[in-house]
């Protein structure tokens, strides 16, 4: 059969081309030291920084909420503090502490998933491990977008209790301007929010869509030669 | 440690060379892919327990970066430079036929799926059922009857190149 022969050729052509390009030591090492632009290392490099990034936003967020607001904004700034409620206080500490919960599970998650347990893998277990850092990395991109979220909704009620108390105080709006007001608001919220996902959904399948398509069609192809 | 890893991939180079060989198809992407070889091993190098050859070892690792790596596009890939490469054997008196019949099984394995061309390579390297089996994780049975199956398809993809 041809392959047989091809065999021959393949091992004659191989083993001339690789004393050909033989490395040495040296460049060996320089080659490690150099940064790498395969989708391995970039995607590594991708979920580290996506770690580093949610915690230091999330140290910004606790900043701000255990930092008076004297020492966040100039003096010249009226921040009417006391109109927060007690309500609103609780719901951002429980948002951050689920967020902080989060965030410890990626960092356990992303040791428990580094690559550099890919050699003790077969090639199933290599290309689920690929996939499911692939995921990790998905997740972190929506943690960030609910963080987002979150401090943009939870600021949005601050601001709409606080800007609904000083109107109270001043002169009673009418149920349908409230009413009006809000919708406006929420409509506004939900543009912002489903714009900022779309973007967020649509870059991730841009960098990575086809990158997982090709993860999943070879773990498919593994479960077909094993049935 | 370091030393250790440069020695022995120094000595046993020609297996990532080899693996390049089969997944890419252009000098670029051999150099980028080559690159990644040696960054994931030398991050494997401290979870190597000489259970098994180093060699072998070296092979799962290549081979699972190989297929965990991303395959560009064939439009920002650079055309395969078929024709460089002639698989001539060098004692043999010149056959053309032949050649070109080689270089239109290479055109064949490059079709080949990522699963598949790393079960050609390991069988182009003289591996037997069990050392395939041991590198990839896919029983001997099945890399037995998927072997036959690629025999098949390399012929077909032959046959439809020359009609083409």
């Amino acid at each position: 059969m041809e392959l047989n022969e091809f065999k021959k050729a393949w091992q004659q052509a191989t083993s001339e081309k690789v004393l050909e390009k033989k490395l040495d030591a040296s460049k060996i090492n320089e080659m490690l030291h150099r940064r790498s632009t395969g989708i391995l290392s970039r995607l590594d490099r991708s979920v580290r920084f996506g770690i580093w990034f949610l915690v230091f936003f999330f140290s910004l967020t606790i900043a701000d909420q255990f930092l008076p607001a004297e020492a966040i904004f100039p003096a010249s700034w009226k921040v009417s503090i006391d109109l927060v409620p007690l309500w609103i206080n609780i719901l951002e500490w429980i948002v951050n502490l689920l967020l902080m919960f989060s965030i410890l599970i990626f960092i356990v998650r992303y040791r428990r998933l580094q690559l550099q347990t890919l050699a003790n893998q077969d090639l199933r277990g290599a290309i689920e491990k690929v996939l499911n850092l692939l995921d990790t990395f998905k997740k972190e991109f929506y943690l960030a977008l609910i963080m987002l979220m979150s401090g943009i909704g939870l600021g949005f009620l601050s601001g709409a209790h606080q800007g609904f108390e000083s109107i109270k105080m001043s002169q009673a709006p009418s149920t349908f301007a409230i009413i009006v007001v809000a919708v406006i608001m929420i409509i506004l919220l939900g543009l912002l929010i489903g714009s900022i996902f779309y973007i967020f959904h649509k870059g991730f399948n841009l960098l990575f869509g086809k990158y997982r398509d090709q993860l999943i069609l070879s773990l498919n192809e593994l479960q077909e030669i094993e049935e | 440690m370091k030393e250790d890893f440069l020695r022995n991939i120094t000595q046993n180079q020609g297996i990532i060379h080899k693996v390049t060989r089969i997944y890419c198809d252009n000098e670029d992407d051999r150099k980028d892919l080559f690159q990644e070889i040696l960054i994931q091993l030398w991050r494997s190098y401290d979870k190597f327990r000489e259970q098994s050859k180093f060699s072998t070892w070296m092979y799962r690792v290549a081979i699972n970066t190989a297929i965990t790596n991303f395959k560009k596009d064939a439009k920002s890939r650079k055309k395969a430079e078929f024709g460089k490469d002639l698989y001539l054997l060098a004692d043999e008196p010149y056959d053309f036929e032949k050649e070109e019949h080689l270089n239109l099984l290479h055109k064949a394995i490059n079709q080949l799926t990522g699963i598949e061309k790393s079960i050609t390579l390991l069988y182009l390297e003289d591996k037997s059922y069990e050392e395939i089996s041991e590198i990839t994780g896919i029983s001997q049975n099945y890399v037995r009857v998927k072997m036959n199956r690629i025999k098949k398809k390399l012929e077909s993809l032959v046959k439809s190149s020359q009609i083409n």
